[in-house]
C-alpha cells in the first residue's frame, strides 16, 4: 500500500510549556511507550518496512488501486504496490527492488525470473487469448493490419512478443497503458482488431454497445500470473500469503488458486 | 437534497470552479494555468549522447506538462535524446527558432495553445522551408488547427465524451441513453465529432448551441430547461468552456440552481467539480497526463519506424482517462451498479 507518513510526534504546541513540570517519569514512560506503539503499527512505518514488499504489475478489470487495496487485505504480511504502468513498475524495479513480483509468466520470463508460484484456472497455467473486433468478424491474415495491445513488457518487447505470438510479423501493433483502453481503440476505429484474455471478453461485451465480434486464436495461449521471489528469506512469507487469498481476489486476477513449483 | 444551498456549500462550488478551470482539461486553455507554474519543478534534460537523434519538447513548465513529458522522455529515452524548451507567454519566436536551427531535431514536441501560436509565427515567418515533424499535445482543438500548420500531427486533448458517457453507463444504474450538452459556436466541428462517436456507442448526442458571445443567466437556464424538457436528457453533459462556465459566481448564479432540478447525472470535466460537499458534477473523466505522455512517445516511435511521413498519422484521440465519482450522489440519486467503484479511479465518499 501508499505508504503515510509516521505519527506525528507531540510538539511544544501540542503540550504547552506550563504543563511539562507537571508530567513525572512515569507518564514520559507512558507516552513514550504509546509512541513507539504507535510508530510500529502505524502502517507504513518501521514496523510496515519490516515487511516483505510484493510488486504486482498485472492488467485486470479492475482499477489498480482496487487489485492493490484487494490483495493488502489479503496479504497482511506483506507491503503490497499495485503498478498499473510498465513503465512505473520497470523503474521501481530497477530502483528499489521488491522481495517478490507478481506478474503475468512472460513478464517474469523476461526478467528471467523463476517463477515459485504459477495462477492456475481449470488446470491450466496458460489462459487463452482472443481478437476482438468492431463490425465484420476479422478473417484472414493479419499481415497489414492494426492490432491494439496492452503494453506488457515495453514497447520493444511487447511488440516482439506478441508478433511471435500471432505469428503475424507484418503486423502493426497499437499499444496501451490499460486494459480499458483498448476499448477506446475500438471506438475511435483507431485499431481494426485488439487481443485480450478470452475471460474479459464478457466484461467488453457488457460495457460497451459496440457490434463487437471475437476470434478465437486457438494455438495462442499466455502464460498466467506468477510469482517470483527475489529475496529468499521471504520466500516462505510470501508463497504462504499467495496461496491463501481467498476466491475473489484471485478471480481479479483470473485464477482460482496457486501451484507452487 | 441534492445541494444544501448552505454558505459553506456554496463557497466550495466557488472555490471548485476557481479550481476548475486551470486544472480542466476540455476546452480549458493550457495555456493559461498559471497557478501550476508556481509548483512545477526544474527541468532537466537527460545529457545528450552522441549519434542519437534529438527530440525537442517546447512546453510550459507546470506540473501537468512536466507528468507528461516525463513520461515521454522515460519511454522514448532509449531512441532519442530530449531537450527542453520552456515557453511562457513572453517568449520571442527568435527563441524557438534559435533552439531549433541550433538543435536540428528530428522531431518537435509542442505543448498548450501558447506554444503551438509560437510555432505558427514561426512557420508564417518562413515560407518555403520544409519543417520537421512536430507532435502537438495538450491543446484545444488540435483536430481543427492542423491545417494551419505544415508537418504536424498529435493527440487531441479533450477527451472524448463517449469515453465518459460509457464509463457512467458502467457504473450507474439511471439509463444512459440522451445526453445533452450546450456548447459555442466555435465548438461545433468537435460537437460533430463527439455525436458520431457516442452514436457507436448506441448514445444520442443532444447539443444545444448558444449563440451570444458572452451567454447570460438567463440563456444558459433556458437552454439547459430545454434539455430536459424539449429533448428529454437523461445525462448532461458540461464542457469546460470558459465562456460558457465564465466565473465562480456564473456558475452558482446560472448553472447551479437548474442542473438541481433537473435531477440527471452531470458529467464534467475538471476534477474539482465533483465535490461531495458542494455537489455539481457526479462524474468527471480527465487526461492520464502520465498516459498521454506515453501515446506521444508512441506516436513519435510509429512517425520513427515510418520515416517520418507525418501525413499518414491522423491525429489520435487520447485513450487513456482518469474517473472521479461523487459516490454519494450517484448512489443516493442514480443507483451504482454491483462492483461500480471497482471501475472508477477516484470515488469520493
Amino acid at each position: 500500500m501508499a505508504r503515510r507518513d509516521t505519527a506525528p510526534l507531540p510538539s511544544n504546541h501540542a503540550c504547552p510549556p506550563d504543563r511539562i513540570p507537571a508530567f513525572t517519569r512515569r507518564r514520559w514512560t507512558l507516552a513514550v511507550a504509546l509512541l513507539l506503539a504507535l510508530v510500529i503499527l502505524w502502517p507504513g512505518s518501521v514496523g510496515a518496512e519490516a515487511r516483505p514488499t510484493l510488486y504486482v504489475f498485472l492488467h485486470t478489470d479492475v482499477k489498480s488501486t482496487v487489485l492493490e487495496k484487494a490483495l493488502q487485505a489479503g496479504l497482511p504480511d506483506l507491503s503490497v504496490t499495485v503498478f498499473g504502468r510498465f513503465r512505473d513498475f520497470e523503474q521501481a524495479l530497477s530502483a528499489r527492488p521488491p522481495d517478490a513480483v507478481l506478474a503475468l509468466q512472460p513478464m517474469l520470463e523476461a526478467r528471467k525470473l523463476s517463477a515459485a508460484l504459477r495462477g492456475i484456472e481449470q488446470g491450466r497455467d496458460v489462459e487463452p487469448y482472443v481478437l476482438m473486433s468492431v463490425g465484420s468478424p476479422l478473417a484472414g491474415s493479419l499481415a497489414g493490419r492494426t492490432i491494439g495491445v496492452v503494453d506488457l513488457l515495453g514497447r520493444a518487447d511487447t511488440q516482439t512478443f506478441v508478433l511471435a505470438l500471432l505469428k503475424a510479423p507484418d503486423t502493426h501493433l497499437k499499444l496501451v497503458t490499460k486494459l480499458e483502453d483498448l476499448l477506446s481503440l475500438l471506438q475511435f476505429a483507431a485499431a481494426d482488431a485488439i487481443l485480450v484474455p478470452a475471460r474479459i471478453v464478457k466484461s467488453f461485451t457488457e460495457r460497451s454497445r459496440l457490434s463487437l465480434q471475437v476470434r478465437a486464436l486457438p494455438d495462442v495461449v499466455v502464460g498466467r500470473p506468477a510469482v517470483a521471489v527475489l529475496a529468499p528469506s521471504a520466500r516462505a512469507a510470501v508463497v504462504r500469503g499467495i496461496q491463501r487469498l481467498d476466491a475473489a481476489t484471485n478471480q481479479l486476477m483470473g485464477v482460482e488458486s496457486w501451484r507452487e513449483r | 437534497m441534492r445541494r444544501s444551498g448552505s454558505a459553506r456549500g456554496q463557497w466550495a462550488v466557488l472555490a471548485a470552479f476557481a479550481l476548475a478551470l486551470p486544472l480542466g482539461c476540455a476546452l480549458v486553455r493550457p495555456a493559461d494555468r498559471a497557478a501550476e507554474v508556481a509548483a512545477s519543478q526544474p527541468i532537466l534534460d537527460p545529457p545528450r549522447r552522441a549519434g542519437l537523434p534529438l527530440v525537442l519538447v517546447a512546453m510550459p513548465a507546470s506540473v501537468s506538462f512536466q507528468a507528461t513529458r516525463q513520461a515521454l522522455v522515460a519511454e522514448i529515452g532509449k531512441t532519442f535524446d530530449v531537450s527542453t524548451l520552456t515557453v511562457e507567454p513572453s517568449t520571442p519566436v527568435a527563441e524557438l527558432a534559435a533552439a531549433i536551427t541550433k538543435q536540428a531535431p528530428a522531431c518537435l514536441v509542442l505543448m498548450n495553445n501558447a506554444t503551438v501560436r509560437l510555432y505558427r509565427e514561426y512557420q508564417r515567418s518562413r515560407p518555403g522551408t520544409t519543417f520537421p515533424p512536430a507532435i502537438i499535445v495538450m491543446t484545444s482543438f488540435l483536430e481543427d488547427i492542423r491545417h494551419e500548420l505544415a508537418g504536424v500531427t498529435g493527440i487531441a486533448y479533450e477527451v472524448p465524451g463517449v469515453t465518459a458517457f460509457v464509463g457512467l453507463r458502467a457504473i450507474l444504474v439511471a439509463p444512459i441513453t440522451r445526453v445533452g450538452v450546450l456548447h459555442s459556436r466555435y465548438s461545433r466541428p468537435f460537437i460533430e465529432r463527439q455525436r458520431v462517436l457516442a452514436a457507436k456507442e448506441q448514445i444520442d448526442l443532444v447539443p444545444v448551441e448558444i449563440a451570444a458571445e458572452q451567454p447570460t443567466i438567463a440563456d444558459v437556464q433556458l437552454a439547459l430547461r430545454s434539455l430536459r424538457a424539449v429533448h428529454h436528457i437523461d445525462v448532461l453533459w458540461v464542457l469546460n468552456d470558459n465562456r460558457l462556465l465564465r466565473d465562480g459566481p456564473f456558475l452558482r448564479d446560472a448553472w447551479t440552481p437548474v442542473l438541481d432540478s433537473l435531477g440527471i447525472p452531470v458529467i464534467v470535466g475538471a476534477a474539482p467539480l465533483v465535490n461531495p460537499d458542494a455537489p455539481f458534477g457526479t462524474f468527471a473523466v480527465l487526461p492520464d497526463h502520465a498516459a498521454l505522455g506515453t501515446q506521444t512517445a508512441n506516436l513519435i516511435l510509429d512517425l520513427a519506424e515510418d520515416d517520418w511521413r507525418i501525413d499518414r498519422h491522423p491525429v489520435e484521440l487520447p485513450l487513456s482517462t482518469i474517473s472521479v465519482l461523487d459516490v454519494a450522489q450517484a448512489r443516493a440519486r442514480f443507483g451504482l451498479r454491483p462492483d461500480a467503484l471497482n471501475r472508477v479511479d477516484r470515488p469520493l465518499e
